[in-house]
């Protein structure tokens, strides 16, 4: 298959997956209640007719297919629609949230697929010692550890402080509360307020990294131009970094790169334990609230970015590794 | 890439981001020290706007950007003449008419003058509109108008006690004309920063994070000695109790609404942090179904549907079941305390009169006198099966049970109620479902009881229309309030009445009666008048002033007062923004530190590379 065939079929398949998610999320949003009774009941001041009032107002009043239409028409215009739960466009609402997320998951990411790689390539080149053993142990642990449950001992001891515990950090949430902090100041206040939740993702994502790292290194440490380096005399820091791990590394960079196209999506646990404003507490206040436009937006979002992640995977993969494109 | 180079970029990522932080911001320097008070709230606004937000949360705020033409009082929730921008109402002979006085002088926070004009022109407009915040209120009001600055005349659709100031009737929030009027779509405006005459304006919203609130310039209550003595107001959103909890213990709130009473407990015996259990117009209630199916009354357009059991549109059969609840058991177990038992959905406290059973009246709980009533009303074991079968229909009285999923108190008191009702010989399924997928339930009528509450005004009137005929859901999907489809016409008259009082003692005489009707027909076991759960930190505010007097919420949020009463514990410091975490220096410390590590690292390995190649 030629480059140019192998491109387009790719981002072919990418925006059909994309037109699959736009038509699937309506429906989907639309099975779960009526949110205008959601909304108004248990509150004064809600009637019959405010409730009239506000299925009109949603444009929910309307027959499915009209609003399907509607729906395709206003996010093609790039009008993602309107909240029902903030009375805000939902642009707005998803805009506000997006740097705190790219921030925290992004950075955790990236410093677990760091700390990951450098740990598995050193089990992977001492495969069965005390490190690799103890490492491997470490790693399964933080991997399979509840990332909550992890983040709310981590509130205990180093926000609240108990026991021995200092409580050197806030609680959660962005930034102060009612601070005006700027330049340096604001930055500092935000990473003392990043610093528990970068912690407990960080653990929480470098068992995967380190893993796959090992393995990929172990298994590419016993293939034949491996034996040949070593024959031919290179050093032994040169069979690891100049032969084995850039071939080792193919598997982690695919899984680095999906990976990322999750960061958008935050993680709601997490959001949701330390109060960060991001996208994956406003996933969930959402689903609590039947704010649908809002949910649409997101998944729209969620959704795409991925999309686009896989795509970067693939026409890298190609690219690094022409067998891909070839077969 | 080696591992050590991975590294580095990390950290050149991180410093790079970080700059990326510092630099979104401008380098203005930081204002002057103003005293802050921070609350915490667990659901975000619906919205700022008050043509369409309807959360409790929404009213706290526009309670502080906003006036009522009459203010709650603090005390009772009556009117406070003393403390609104109206001084003074004249009532007409017929009662028809009614002449309101304000004061002279006022402004709105933008600098532009509040007169009578904004107060009719507001009025008009929810009338209009038909505003749902506001459409009981204006249901009475016929036309509003400016007669000068400062006056302004109501005329009422028929003679009435309601509009003669002597209460709170109208709980409308009044706008600047010079603002709303100029707005095309009214109810999509986001109202921020906010133009009032409150004492404090919203100027700032992260929607679902947080609302800030500054004093306004121009607030008139200086000049009648109510003057703020916070100059930021931040409620903070935070979407997880225990998060918030911790916030509270470490001092990055001053004060906190929570939901579940055992963090509030655990909050209890902390140094620094007073718990309260606010009593307020808040109940929860176990509706009956009393007759979706059976009833022929057409009021409202009702057509009979659902598929609910005879028995419990008996009334009979509802007072017998009432007796079998123990409602003091369901305060302790269920509510933790934080609730005191209900018997009338108009509340102790409220402006216009709580109706409480004579004692010789009272459905106290009895489970022997509850079987008695059973059988003494034809609701026997027919078959033997230990189920009392009903006396129409012969077949067994099972009733489906719907609690709430979202309620964790619904849940909770199910297994009691099902119990008690099993040991007076009456079924029950009990299910827990989704508030949606309730309301779906009860306007097809598919149910016999569920576990749900209100959040009335401080008036009854709005809470006591719930139970006329013509709010019963008409047909299957269709909305409407009266959730347990009572329907007494000579109750719905007693609600025309009460409308139509024109003294306010003649309108709580009638109030009384609806209520005692209510209460012997049971449509509504009422359960328990639930608290707001309040924490707040003793070192920072004091001032704290309770609405209603002695038992409310702490905050007064059915207006500004209580905010207004609330100050620095120890001069101006305590108000303060503090700041959070490790300070810069030390983190600066921390990234040089980190930087030569890394750097000694990847040189040290340079070296040993150089050295392989000789």
């Amino acid at each position: 298959m030629s480059t140019r065939r192998y491109l387009i079929s790719k981002v072919l398949q990418a925006l059909l997956t994309l037109a699959f998610v736009l038509a699937f999320n309506f429906f989907l949003f639309r099975g779960v209640g009526d949110p205008a009774t959601e909304l108004l009941r248990g509150h004064s001041g809600i009637s019959r007719q405010a409730v009239e009032q506000l299925q009109r107002q949603l444009g929910l009043d309307l027959p499915l297919p009209q609003q399907f239409v509607h729906y395709v028409k206003e996010t093609f215009q790039g009008h993602l629609g309107y909240s029902y739960f903030y009375n805000l466009p939902v642009s707005r609402v998803i805009a506000g949230r997006i740097w705190p997320t790219v921030l925290l998951i992004g950075l955790s990411t990236l410093a677990a697929t760091a700390l990951g790689i450098w740990i598995g390539i050193r089990q992977g080149w001492r495969r069965g010692s005390k490190y690799d053993q103890g490492m491997l142990g470490f790693t399964l642990f933080t991997y399979s550890m509840p990332e909550f449950w992890f983040g709310m001992l981590v509130i205990m001891a180093f926000a609240v402080g108990v026991g021995p515990f200092p409580a050197l950090f806030p609680t959660g949430g962005y930034e102060t509360v009612g601070a005006s902090y700027t330049g340096f100041a604001h930055m500092i206040d935000v990473v003392n307020h990043m610093v528990l939740p970068f912690f407990v993702l960080t653990l929480a994502y470098l068992g995967e990294y380190s893993l796959i790292m090992r393995s990929s290194l172990l298994e590419t440490l016993g293939e034949d131009f491996i034996v040949t380096a070593r024959a031919k005399g290179v050093r032994e820091n040169r069979v690891l970094y100049g032969h084995a791990v850039p071939n080792a590394l193919l598997p982690t960079m695919t899984v680095t790169i999906l990976q990322l196209g999750f960061v958008i999506s935050g993680v709601i646990t997490i959001e949701l334990i330390f109060n960060w404003p991001g996208l994956g507490l406003l996933t969930a206040t959402s689903v609590d609230q039947r704010d649908f436009p809002v949910l649409q937006g997101l998944f729209l979002l969620f959704s795409a970015s991925v999309i686009v992640a896989n795509l970067v995977a693939d026409l890298l993969y190609s690219y690094l590794d022409p067998r891909v494109r070839a077969g | 890439m080696g591992g050590t180079g991975i590294l580095v970029a990390v950290v050149m990522l991180t410093t790079a981001s970080f700059a990326g932080i510092a630099g979104a911001q401008s380098a203005t320097p930081s204002p002057a020290k103003e005293t802050q008070f921070i609350y915490g709230v667990t659901a975000p606004n619906s919205s700022l706007n008050p043509l369409v937000g309807y959360l409790g949360i929404d009213y706290t705020i526009w309670s502080l950007e906003y006036n009522l033409p009459i203010e709650f009082a603090t005390k009772d929730f009556g009117a406070d003449l003393e403390q609104s921008i109206v001084t003074s109402v004249d009532t007409s002979s017929d009662n028809l008419s009614f002449t309101y006085h304000m004061r002279s002088g006022l402004k709105w926070s933008d600098g532009e003058p509040f007169t009578a004009n904004d107060v009719a022109w507001t009025l008009n407009f929810y009338k209009e509109r038909n505003i749902s915040n506001y459409a009981g209120d204006m249901s009475i009001i016929k036309s509003v108008e400016a007669t000068d600055d400062t006056t302004f005349v109501i005329n009422a659709e028929s003679p009435t006690s309601v509009l003669n100031g002597q209460s709170v009737w109208m709980y409308d929030f009044i706008l600047p004309e010079h603002i709303w009027s100029t707005i095309e779509e009214p109810k999509k405006f986001e109202n921020v920063p906010t133009v009032g005459s409150g004492p404090w304006v919203v100027t700032q919203q992260k929607p679902g994070d947080l609302v800030r609130m500054e004093r306004n310039p121009n607030y008139w209550g200086t000049e009648i000695g109510l003057t703020p003595h916070v100059d930021v107001i931040i409620e903070k959103v935070f979407n997880d109790e225990n998060q918030m909890a911790a916030a509270l213990q470490r001092g990055e709130i001053d004060f906190g609404f929570f939901d579940s009473a055992n963090i509030l407990n655990s909050l209890s015996t902390t140094p620094n942090i007073e718990t309260h259990g606010a009593q307020i117009p808040l109940f929860d209630e176990l509706a009956f179904n009393s007759g979706s199916a059976f009833q022929t009354n057409k009021a409202g357009g009702f057509v009979p549907h659902g598929d609910g059991i005879h028995a419990t549109s008996d009334p009979a059969f509802r007072r017998a079941v009432a007796q079998a609840i123990d409602k003091q058991t369901l305060v302790d177990k269920v509510y933790g305390g934080y609730a005191a038992v209900a018997d009338s959905p108009v509340q102790p406290g409220a402006t216009t009169g709580n109706w409480d059973p004579p004692p010789e009246e009272a459905l106290s709980f009895d489970l022997e006198k509850a079987k008695a009533d059973l059988t003494a009303a034809g609701y026997t074991d027919t078959d033997g099966d230990g189920t009392v079968n009903d006396p129409e229909t012969g077949e067994n009285v099972v009733l489906r049970y719907y609690t709430r999923t979202s309620d964790q108190n619904t849940i909770k008191t199910a297994p009691f109620v099902k119990s008690w009702l099993n040991e007076i010989g009456v079924g029950v399924k009990v299910a827990a479902v989704s508030s949606s997928k309730l309301t779906n339930i009860i306007l097809a009528g598919d149910y016999e009881l569920f576990h749900w509450g209100w959040f009335p005004n401080p008036d009854p009137n709005y809470i006591l229309g719930i139970f006329t005929c013509e709010q019963r859901a008409p047909r299957p999907g269709v909305y409407d309030n009266n959730d347990s489809y009572f329907c007494d016409p000579a109750y719905d008259q007693l609600y025309e009445q009460q409308l139509t009082a024109t003294s306010t003692e003649e309108r709580v005489e009638i109030v009384h009666q609806m209520q005692q009707i209510l209460y012997e027909q049971q449509p509504y076991m009422m359960l328990a008048y639930t608290n707001y759960l309040e924490a707040y930190r003793t070192d920072r505010f004091t001032g704290y002033t309770m609405q209603p007097e002695g038992v409310g919420d702490l905050l007064a949020t059915w207006g500004p007062f209580g905010f207004l009463s609330i100050r620095p514990v120890t001069g101006e410091a305590a108000g303060e923004a503090k700041s959070e975490g490790i300070p810069g220096w030390v983190w600066i410390a921390v990234v040089v530190g980190l930087a030569v590590v890394i750097a000694g690292i990847v040189l040290g390995r340079r070296r040993v590379s150089d050295e392989d190649r000789v």
